[in-house]
This record gives C-alpha cells, structure tokens and sequence, in this order.
C-alpha cells in the first residue's frame, strides 16, 4: 500500500506543474485543457490560480475518462466518437447561437474525412475556416508554447547555418508568420479531433516551424548554409523515427517476450513500414499501456500461437489522437539572442558543431569509438543507414 | 487548509489518472437502487482491457507461460525445473490478487461515498499499475528463483539473454528522453549522440519496466552533474534543460513511494565477478 505523507509545498507543485506538461500534450488536441506553470508568477499564486485552472483540467478529464471507459473493451473500436459526444455536449455549453445545423455540418465531416484518401482528408481538414473567437482561446492558452518552439528552432537554425545579424532578423521575422500559420494549423487539428474527424496531420508542433524557417533560409542564406540545415533537419527526423521504432520494439518485446532474433525482426518491420501515426510521444512514454496500429498481418507472422493470443488482448489505439506534442516545456520565456559579433556564433560552444564527427577512432582492443561507433550501433538495431 | 488544497497536496500521477477513470465509469444508481459504485466498476479500473478478474488472471496465466517459454527455449528446462518456475509464477499470481482483494475489501466498506473512494484510490493504482507493468519483473518470486532453479550455466546462459534484452531497453529509453529534450529544445545530430553517449554511461536500466520509465530516466539524468551538460549545450538549450530537469529532484520522494528507486540490478549481483564480466 502507499503510505500517506504530506508533501512539502513546493514539491506539490512541481509534480502538479509535471503533470500538467504531460496534460498540455495528452490534452491539447482534445479540450485545451492544460495551463503550463508561469514563472513570473509565485507558487503560491500558482497555487491558487490552480483552483479556478481545475475547470480547464476537468475538462482534460472528461476526454481521458472517455478513452479510459472505451479502452475498458478488449481490443477497442476507434475511440473518437466518443470524444465526439464530448465535443459535442462542450461546444452546446460554448455558444448559445450555434448554428443549429453545425452538428449535421460537422458529423458529415467527419464521416467524409473518413471516406477520403489520408492526405487528402488533411488537406481538408487545414482548408477549413476556423471561428476566430475559437482561434482566439487557442491562441491564448498555447502562444507561450508556441514562441517557445520558435525562439528555440531559430536558436536552432542559428548554431546550424552560422547566418549573420541581418540574415536571422529577417528569418525571424518570417518565423513570426509561420507562428501565426501554425497556431491556426493546429487550431484546426485540435478542433478536427474534437469533431471526430479520424485522419489527422502530425501533431508535432516544430515540424511546421522547421519547415517554414527552412523556407525561409532558402530565400535569405547561400546554398552552403541551407544544406547544413538540411542535413539537420533529415537527421532529426531520422533519430526520431529511431527512437520511435525501438521504444514501440521494446513495448511489445516486454509484452510478448520475444526472442531476441524476433526483437530484431520486429524492430526490421517497424522501420520498414512505419507510419507516422504510431509515433505520438505521449503514447511512447507509457510502458505497457498503450501501443500503435500496427497491423496483425504484419506483426502475428513473426510471433508464436501464445504470442500471437496476447497481443490481440494489447489496446491499439487506432486513429486515436493523443494531442499536440509541444514537448515537456513550460513555455518558459528565453532571453534574445546574444550577438557579440557578425559571424553570430561567438558564444555557442564547440561541442554544438554541426560538423561530422571525425573518421571513427577504433580503440586498444580493436573496437570502435565514439560517435560514429554509436550511431551505427543504433542504426543497426533499426536496420536504418545513418546518412 | 481548504479541502480542494488538501487535494493538490495529495496529487500523485497515476491516482490522477484513476480519478478520471473514476469519473469515466461514473458513480451511479446500481441495480439494488443503491448510489455507489460497483464491483465491476472497480475491476475495470484495476483490470482496464481485461475488463474482470477471471480474464485477467487468465491472461498472467499465459503471460506466465511465454515467460517460462522462453526461459526454456534458452536454458533447456527439464521438467521438475519447468514445474519448479510454473509454481513460482503461481506464486506471483497468487501474490498480486491477494493484494488486490485486500483492496476490493477497502473498496467495498467505502463503495458509496466518492470522496472515501477518491481516497482509496492510491491503493487502486498501485494494484493498477502492477497489472499493468507485468507482474514477472526482477523481483518476481518466477525470476527470484531462477538461481535456485537453474544450474550455473544455465544461470548463465539466460543472464546474457536477459542482459541483452535490457540493454534494448534502457537504450529505447535513453533515446526517449532525448527524443523528448530535442523537442524542448533542438539539438544537432551531433550533440544528440554525445548526449546519448552521456546518458548511457551515467543511468543505469529500470529496475523493473513501468508506465513511469521516462520519470525515473528523466530522474537519473537530473542527477548528472550540470558541467557534463554545459560542455554539450549551449546557453539557450541549457536554459530549456535545466527547468525540464529540475522539476525531477522533486520527484525523488514519490518515485521512492512507489518502488522505481533505487535503480538496481538484482539478479546478476549473485554473479561471481568473472561471470559478471562473461555476461558483460
């Protein structure tokens, strides 16, 4: 049993603060529900604004208990609609001149967003005008996270490409249009999810960012530098498809007790045909609990008959959404950028270069080293070439 | 101190999560027209998918099995080993629904009063999270016995198969959290395989795999020495990294609570010191 203690008061705050980061993600697609610590505020501010933010975190609730109660069934049908019922009876208390054809409007939707081609259904779903009153609130309750993701990708871009003062002022002014069509991106996702619609973008947050900021870097810097951007960007997809490849590996491996040459046939089919969807961190960071779509063709041939009975017991979370993934931070305010010089990369440490690392060393015994060593390490287990 | 204060205070994640699902089954009229919650109420949020306890004993039952299996496929069992581990794994089975009937007793004297439930529910979660962490972890009676059951080379045939597996692992694990910090604040590939490099010499595996891993690595790195950082970091991601990492040295006395501290290795400290290095 768990022994009952009291907790020191800030030390309720910071498991309440982790918490709510972990329901900024969970919750951001479903109702909103989340309120990220303010550092400018005193806990004990915190403390009591936490009280009136409850509203908010029972709103989160509802939606968890939703897919909680559904996930209660052996191997659940698609859980969005029941998240749709609470959309549905949240929005009613929302507004009072909804149009009274909005309901038809939006299960129409989501059935069509169904029925369509996957990107297509996104494409849709991105085109579709947003209420600004709605657009407003979501602006209100992510807009730190959201400055927070961009200040740290145009850090980001500035350790890669090395662009000088007026090169990063004028992408960062670009930056401040990408905020603005990303808040709207994932306004409309949020809102999708709560209507029910089942195919939906990505919910990672910076990929758009990156994306715009590259954009942008391709109008303003040399091909050098765009390159090297580039090649950061390709590997950070690549690490993360890895990570997501051998945590889901790891999963199944601690449910299935595979051998290990099944571990590594698993892991082979996951890399190979990997979708995107399986990858939400939120799911990742749960051991046990909760694993991706993928599908029995694919995973029973590679398991034994007792295998094979088990996994058909795991909760698949089919097109559920697991919310935006706008990372564990607390949408804490950073300083400008430091410029102590034209080149803009005086007070970055050597450690952040974006070179390659040298040839690998092999050590006394014959074995590689060093980061090279690693990475094939790595990418050996996923069966993946490192560029 | 107000009641919603004394709530805060007592905050724990996973009885967060159970209160939700508390909220999902709903506390209603039963059958009787009694205002409570039911029985299969509570085995639903102890059970989740499996829904009651028959299913889900009878799923341990074959979880039990593919672990035997494979302990067999790797050592070779005769068959009064293979009926020694079937009945420490009896054992542990045994074990978890004694614990989990002593909380349904708990759950049935304060059924219709809902904030006596709300309060029983760190009991709930802890009998939760062991189903659904497995129960045939390192410290299960079935792998305890392992060094009584097996002969030494079978003993050491089966440490280096489990060694592996929990290499795979913790390496899942570590690439979790930095996946996690690069979406905080982007790293270069470069920094990303120092980092990993980093963390792999300095966490040590779970002690048994759970629904709160990425907590007790995050922890395990919070602990690192903040210069190990600054010579892989710079200002601006350090400053995204130190907030992340230090909200965890406050969760030292809840990850205690629950048994994720201390990380440590069980089975191979019966090994004698060459046999430590074979399976390394």
């Amino acid at each position: 049993m768990l022994k009952k203690c009291r907790i020191p008061e800030r030390r309720d705050v910071v498991i309440h603060t982790v918490i709510m980061a972990l329901l900024v993600m969970f919750s951001a697609g479903r109702t909103c529900g989340a309120f990220p610590v303010d550092p400018e505020r005193t806990v004990s501010e915190q403390r009591e604004s936490s009280h009136v933010e409850d509203v908010e975190f029972d709103e989160a609730s509802n939606d968890r208990r939703a897919i909680e109660s559904d996930e209660t069934q052996q191997r659940p049908e698609k859980s969005h609609v029941v998240v749709e019922k609470d959309a549905a009876d949240e929005d009613a208390t929302e507004e009072a001149d909804v149009d009274p054809t909005e309901d038809v409007k939006q299960k129409f939707g989501s059935v069509l967003n169904a029925l369509l081609p996957k990107k297509q259904a996104e494409a849709t779903l991105l085109n579709r005008k947003i209420d600004e009153k709605k657009l407003k609130q979501f602006e209100v309750r992510f807009g730190r996270h959201f400055d927070l993701i961009l200040r740290t990708e145009l850090h980001f871009m500035r350790v890669v490409c090395k662009p000088s003062r007026e090169q990063y002022n004028v992408i960062a002014a670009d930056g401040m249009l990408a905020r603005t069509k990303a808040i709207k991106r994932f306004a409309l996702i949020q809102e999708g999810a709560r209507q029910g619609f089942t195919q939906l973008p990505d919910s990672n947050t910076r990929k758009p960012f990156a994306d715009d900021l590259l954009s942008s870097a391709k109008r303003h810097l040399t091909a050098d530098q765009v390159a090297a951007y580039e090649r950061e960007l390709a590997a950070r997809d690549r690490d993360h498809k890895q990570m997501a490849v051998l945590v889901t590996a790891a999963k199944i491996d601690h449910k299935l007790v595979l051998s290990a040459e099944q571990r590594k046939r698993v892991t082979k089919m996951l890399n190979e045909d990997w979708d995107v969807s399986w990858g939400a961190a939120q799911m990742l960071m749960y051991e046990g609990q909760y694993f991706p779509d993928v599908p029995d063709s694919k995973l029973t041939p590679l398991l034994t008959s007792s295998q094979e009975k088990i996994w058909r017991t795991v909760n698949q979370q089919g097109q559920e959404f697991w919310g935006l993934n706008v990372g564990m931070n607390q949408a804490i305010a950073l300083p400008e950028e430091k410029w102590d010089g034209e080149s803009g990369n005086d007070a970055l440490p050597a450690s952040a270069s974006t070179e390659r690392p040298d040839a690998e060393s092999v050590d006394s015994n014959g074995e590689k080293s060093g980061r090279d060593a690693t990475a094939t390490e790595v990418s050996d287990r996923t069966g993946e070439k490192a560029e | 101190m107000s009641r919603r204060s004394d709530y805060w205070s007592s905050l724990r994640i996973p009885v967060l999560l159970l209160t939700m699902l508390v909220g999902a089954t709903g506390f209603s009229s039963t059958a009787s027209g009694q205002v409570g919650f039911t029985d299969e109420q509570f085995e639903q949020w102890v059970f989740q998918q499996y829904g009651n306890a028959a299913t889900a004993r009878a799923m341990l039952k074959q979880s039990m099995e593919l672990y035997t299996d494979e302990i067999d496929q790797t050592c070779s069992l005769s068959d009064a080993q293979r009926r020694k581990l079937f009945l420490a794994g009896q054992g542990d089975i045994e074990r978890f629904f004694r614990k989990f009937e002593i909380v349904r007793a708990a759950f049935q004297t304060v059924r219709n009063d809902q904030q006596k439930v709300i309060e029983i529910l760190p009991d709930v979660s802890a009998v939760q999270s062991q189903m659904s962490a497995g129960l045939f972890d390192r410290d299960s009676l079935l792998k305890k016995s392992l060094v009584n059951t097996l002969d030494r080379e079978q003993f050491l045939k089966y440490v280096r198969v489990d060694e592996e597996r929990r290499r795979f692992h913790h390496e899942s694990k570590i690439m979790l959290v930095i996946v996690m910090l690069d979406q905080s604040a982007p790293l270069t590939a470069a920094q990303r395989n120092q980092l990993r490099d980093l963390f792999l010499r300095e966490t040590r595996p779970v002690r048994h795999p759970t629904q709160y891993d990425y907590y007790v690595m995050m922890y395990q790195i919070s602990r690192i020495p903040e210069e190990r950082f600054k010579q892989i970091l710079d200002d601006v991601q350090w400053e995204v990294f130190r907030v992340m990492l230090g909200q965890m040295h406050e969760m030292e006395e809840w990850l205690e609570e629950n048994g994720l501290l201390p990380v440590t290795v069980q089975v191979e400290e019966r090994l004698l010191p060459d046999e430590q290095a074979a399976v390394q």
